[in-house]
């Protein structure tokens, strides 16, 4: 699994994802890790095929007691499967996620982690003195579901939201828009079911300052190319891609 | 209490860690051993001896990273492999727990056949288990005496220095940089071994 550290300033994010090894029928998705102040937040760490590579790929960066906080965007195998491992490896740990999933992902397995519900208008985190704001970001593509930002860096980790389907190999960052977007349409068009919940989203995602916005698929957006994909998106039908037959 | 399982994954992903740090330095090292050909080259006559051992110090440095690969590589596997073990476990336990809630009901036949070959594929994953401990602990020591080796190349490079004339102080340098990274390498190699002890009922 590669890593690499995408901000480091005054705190850290840390990239994981684009596994070589990873079982080919298993979609590839990017994890992020935030450190501040010797602790450290999981953001969305994975399914549980990616458990193994993931705990290889973190302990390069901090200590695993360290690692206080989870955060799931919301309830996806991809996103927290692998919770019954983490629960074993961190049980102080506390897990952020929707409160309407609550009953739901706790099924993933969850003897020692603590489970907190975030409400449905979102709340801050704090992360060793840094704070964190939970954004709602409701039915995009999940019924209960929430973007990160951290408004120090200017980096925002909107989960499914900017993600695209790409082979492995693909580059880290988006290089020319224009071209990015057929990678990207199907799956908005698809998995996101609600224009108004798009529009809710986007403005209160255009009242902040951002430099990178992190999708949990693909590759990641920075600069003027943030603003971009926000102008694509709000202009976008989504709920749209399916085609019955009779 | 973790499992042994859940304590394999653990050591293999830390001594995975360790090993990436000390790799990320031993490619500096080697770096610095091109640079000493280099340099051995370009002052000719009076650096034979250095030249000998800047070939010397380049195949060391490149034996420490074909071990750093291999044991890296190693380590993911075992990390996968115990998540694997792992995960089957839990579910030889819901297997059990299934078969008690049945009461006097039998078990399906094929739920017996897991639950009979449980301790067949228990004791067949401590022996993979011990084997890889050992066969990792031996390729630290390896690499352990592969980087003390280089650690008396710097030494012997500071000796040779002097008869280099106005190149000694950038030798006296360059072997002062290599003897910081090697402290750097062992304290990653000891600290692994160190996760590797914990476990010395596997091992």
């Amino acid at each position: 699994m590669k890593s690499a550290s995408i901000y480091n300033e005054k705190h850290q994010w840390v990239y994981f994802g684009r596994d070589p090894e990873k079982p080919e029928k298993i979609i590839d998705s990017n994890q992020f890790m935030i450190i501040n102040n010797d602790q450290a937040i999981l953001l969305d760490p994975g399914g549980v095929e990616l458990f193994a590579p993931m705990l290889s790929s973190v302990v390069k960066y901090i200590p695993l007691e360290q690692i206080t906080q989870i955060f799931a965007s919301h309830q996806d195998p991809d996103i927290i499967s692998s919770l019954g491992l983490w629960d074993q490896v961190i049980p102080k740990a506390k897990l952020h996620g929707p409160w309407l999933w609550e009953s739901f992902i706790t099924h993933f397995g969850m003897n020692n982690i603590e489970y907190i519900p975030i409400p449905d208008e979102g709340k801050t985190l704090d992360v060793g003195g840094l704070s964190l704001q939970l954004i709602p970001a409701h039915y995009l593509h999940s019924s209960g579901n929430f973007s990160v930002y951290d408004p120090v860096s200017k980096i925002l980790f909107s989960g499914d939201i900017g993600a695209a389907l790409e082979p492995i190999d693909s580059p880290m960052y988006v290089d020319n828009f224009e071209d990015h977007i057929p990678k990207m349409k199907l799956f908005h068009q698809r998995w996101m079911p609600s224009n108004a919940a798009k529009q809710d989203w986007i403005k209160r995602v255009r009242k902040l300052d951002i430099e990178m916005m992190l999708p949990q698929h693909g590759r990641m957006f920075k600069g003027e190319n943030v603003g971009k994909f926000l102008d694509w998106f709000e202009h976008l039908q989504v709920g749209s891609a399916i085609s019955l037959k009779e | 209490m973790l499992n042994e399982n859940t304590l394999q994954t653990v050591i293999a992903a830390k001594v995975s860690a360790e090993l990436y740090h000390a790799q990320e330095i031993t490619r500096s090292l080697s770096i610095s051993s091109k640079n000493l050909r280099v340099l051995a080259k370009r002052i000719g006559e009076s650096a034979a001896g250095l030249a000998v051992l800047a070939t010397f110090y380049d195949e060391c440095s490149r034996e420490s990273i074909s071990l750093a690969d291999h044991v890296s590589a190693m380590t993911i596997q075992t990390a996968n492999r115990a998540v694997k073990e792992w995960r089957y476990s839990i579910y030889e336990e819901k297997l059990e727990q299934a078969c008690k809630k049945m009461g006097d009901r039998p078990a399906p036949e094929n739920i017996m056949v897991v639950l009979n070959a449980k301790p067949e594929r228990e004791m067949q994953s401590k022996e993979h288990m011990s084997h890889f401990n050992r066969e990792l602990h031996d390729l630290l020591i390896s690499m352990q005496k592969n980087i003390r080796s280089i650690a008396v190349i710097a030494v012997n490079s500071k000796i040779e220095a002097p008869r280099t004339g106005v190149h000694s102080p950038v030798l006296l340098d360059m072997a002062q940089n290599v003897e910081e990274m090697i402290k750097q390498i062992l304290k990653h190699i000891d600290t692994a071994l160190k996760f590797l002890s914990k476990n010395k009922q596997i091992l």
